[in-house]
């Protein structure tokens, strides 16, 4: 039986696999894909003004890539950050969005590789002695990093360092910009009551 | 973007003699192929069908590429390669069955028959929409026929050269078989011509990671595929369903971000067809359209998983803007309503914040015929509108010209497809004319399965109430920041506090910013100013 065992020969015809994150996140270098490029984010990101002008403003990026996961777009936040990263990708609290979202999606695989690629770019901030404020925020980042990866992927190796203290992990809310006040504890107590008359409504 | 047919007078495409002359040939092989040789059909076909494709390319790049309006001589040309593609199918099927006997035919003969009927079984699928025509009724049935021979024939997993678009490619029975019932699932109303073309390139490309399984995999969603039941193509898989195939979802996520990751890099996936000259809008609806499909199988909850045990033609009601909808379509739903005193539902008078929980309970109550002359007056204007497709994101209706004039893309528009069921809220967001039957077909976006009727109050510090009508539409996140509330315009540029009584709940919102809007509605996102 064929199904459910591909031919070697099968495989080796697969179509390319995705790019590896490191490469996703490089800039094109040609001219006419950088324009192709430029195009599809004025298409895809019509709802802001100017999208592309803006990808070095880290503020708006978040704000915007926030009004997308509220409105259940979640792939469209992730390209918005993953797009703004290619073109500025020193701004350290995109990384961070990225990883809560790599969290939230449970996706172990992408969390590890925004980890990694995260540490090698920020971590010599917390490379000195006598750390300032900055290193020392950094180094907080770092273990909240691990220990995001380690409730994520206990099994993996990179975070077997991690002292598990038996407390509840509670979420950094990289994904949430300042500017922005939540009151979570009304807004989901609105949504259970919707879902319970939506339920009642169906069960009739 | 749509195909409107004009009438016979503008200058477009015609049927000729040439194009005749090409069915006579079709006609003529049909009399003279040897299918017990099913190398040699296989062969003909092939040539067959490159030829055809060489002279149809001209004619299917016009009609895709070309302008809105489209003559009455583009329609005839349309509707001519669907016949084409299906008169194509049909010759390759006939030849499948007579060598279905192990041994009769080499194996690698056999396959290339059933490739060949696959391959243009999803062209066919795909023109019948293009031109305009109904679903066929049959094309499911026949394509689990096709895999059942090739399973029975142990060639499923053949690989085979086969040439699409003058390229040739390597793939097998299996993926074909996927890749046209794909299509024959994402091929609904809601998918305008150019965008099931680029949708067709993707899929084409993505055929050798199209794998199915004998069991459902535990860590990812699937779809489901019933080969007995021949009105069943792919569905979402659901535990306990009747199903002896299952394609995981996860391969299909995949390709879609590695097309996405394409456009980052300034390519455009999948960098050949005719696809490839259509405008940066039609790629990116596609990349949404499967989006919110993959979305909606991954994330399935019974609120939003509910099949509708209807089939395609069924007449649906149909109800056509935000006050058709609120009082008529809703009315037999019991209002969420506001705090006040003087709202009365079902019969029992829903208290001001301070009255006890149980008369607040009553909001759930059914109504019964309140409204009813409403409901019925609006059903009794329309002509019947009959259900032209479906997917789970969106469907298609088929109306007459006459009742669809009125309506336009971005209209709000409920369904009542499962009589005693809540209506199906979608918004219009393509409308195109049905060849020869006078009758227009409309795509929805599907909004809600079970939209929520309200009363809303302003909260003001009047002393007289002021109410407003409502339509909640619950988001599926848990956080319930993608909640929304469609209210009409007046009620938005009053942008006060509103009330709502939801079970024993009291809420004020504040209407935040607008995520669609149309014709005299706009949808809002909320925000819980107080829960009481």
């Amino acid at each position: 039986m064929a199904i459910n065992e591909p031919m070697q020969s099968l495989l080796d015809h697969a179509p390319p696999a995705p790019r590896s994150l490191r490469a996703s996140l490089q800039m094109p270098v040609d001219s006419n894909a950088v324009r192709l490029r430029d195009r599809y984010i004025a298409t895809r990101f019509v709802r802001f003004a100017e999208p592309g002008a803006s990808f070095s403003s880290t503020e708006d990026v978040m704000g915007w890539a926030r009004q997308l996961l509220d409105d259940e777009q979640p792939r469209l936040a992730i390209e918005l950050l993953h797009l703004a990263l290619q073109e500025y990708p020193e701004q350290n609290r995109l990384w961070l969005f990225l990883l809560e979202l790599a969290f939230l999606g449970e996706d172990s695989v992408l969390f590890a590789e925004l980890a990694g690629l995260y540490k090698e770019r920020f971590s010599n901030v917390s490379g000195h002695d006598g750390a300032s404020e900055a290193s020392s925020s950094a180094l907080t980042t770092l273990s909240i990093i691990d220990a995001m990866g380690h409730d994520i992927a206990p099994q993996d190796p990179r975070y077997a360092h991690v002292r598990h203290k038996g407390e509840k992990f509670m979420l950094p809310n990289w994904s949430i910009p300042d500017s922005v006040e939540r009151d979570e504890p009304r807004q989901k107590k609105l949504h259970r009551a919707l879902v319970e008359a939506m339920m009642f409504h169906l069960s009739r | 973007m749509e195909f409107t047919f004009a009438g016979g007078n503008q200058a477009g495409l015609e049927l000729t003699r040439a194009h005749r002359s090409f069915t006579d040939q079709l006609f003529a092989l049909e009399q003279n192929l040897d299918k017990k040789n099913p190398g040699k059909v296989a062969d003909v076909l092939q040539r067959m069908l490159r030829s055809f494709e060489d002279f149809s390319q001209h004619d299917r790049e016009k009609l895709l590429q070309g302008s809105l309006t489209h003559s009455e001589g583009d329609a005839a040309v349309a509707e001519w390669i669907a016949s084409s593609y299906d008169d194509l199918a049909r010759l390759a099927r006939h030849a499948a069955p007579e060598n279905n006997i192990p041994g009769k035919a080499p194996p690698a003969e056999v396959a290339a028959v059933l490739s060949i009927a696959l391959l243009v079984a999803g062209y066919a699928t795909k023109w019948r929409k293009i031109s305009g025509q109904r679903a066929d009724l049959g094309a499911l049935k026949r394509l689990h026929q096709l895999f059942q021979f090739a399973l029975s024939a142990k060639v499923d997993a053949t690989i085979l050269p086969v040439i699409i678009e003058r390229r040739t490619l390597e793939t097998t029975i299996e993926a074909l078989y996927v890749r046209a019932l794909l299509l024959e699932r994402f091929a609904s109303g809601n998918l305008a011509p150019r965008r099931l073309e680029i949708l067709d390139s993707w899929l084409i490309s993505w055929m050798n990671a199209l794998w199915l399984t004998r069991e459902p995999q535990a860590s990812s969603p699937s779809l489901c595929i019933d080969t007995t039941n021949e009105l069943r193509g792919l569905t979402r898989y659901t535990a306990g369903e009747r199903a002896d195939l299952f394609l995981t979802l996860r391969p299909l996520q995949r390709q879609l971000d590695r097309a996405v990751d394409d456009f980052h890099q300034g390519i455009i996936f999948p960098g050949w067809g005719i696809g490839t000259g259509f405008r940066m809008e039609e790629h990116i609806a596609v990349i949404d359209f499967l989006d919110r499909e993959f979305s909606l199988i991954a994330n399935a909850d019974v609120t939003r998983s509910k099949r509708f045990a209807i089939g395609q033609g069924a007449e649906v009601k149909v109800f056509c803007g935000f006050n058709d909808v609120w009082t008529s379509a809703l009315a037999t739903q019991s209002s969420l309503t506001a705090a006040g005193p003087q709202h009365s539902i079902a019969g029992a008078t829903v208290d001001s914040a301070q009255s006890s929980a149980s008369a607040r309970q009553s909001v759930f109550l059914d109504t019964g015929t309140f409204n009813a002359r409403a409901l019925g007056s609006t059903l009794q204007q329309r002509s019947p509108v009959r259900l032209h497709d479906m997917s789970d994101s969106g469907l298609g209706i088929e109306m007459s010209t006459e009742d669809a004039a009125t309506v336009e893309v971005d209209d709000l528009i409920a369904l009542r497809i499962d009589e005693g069921r809540p209506c199906v809220l979608g918004i219009v967001v393509r409308k195109a004319n049905l060849h020869r039957q006078q009758s227009t077909l409309i795509g929805l976006r599907v909004l809600s399965k079970a939209p929520l009727r309200a009363i809303l109050e302003h909260v003001t510090e009047r002393t007289a109430r002021q109410t407003a009508k409502g339509i909640l539409v619950p988001g599926s996140a848990e956080h319930g920041f993608a909640d929304s509330v469609i209210v009409n315009e007046a009620t938005f540029k009053a942008s006060s506090k509103l009330s709502v009584m939801i079970a024993s709940s009291i809420f004020h919102i504040r209407l935040g910013r607008v995520r669609h809007q149309g014709r005299g509605w706009k949808l809002v996102a909320i925000d819980v100013a107080l829960a009481l």
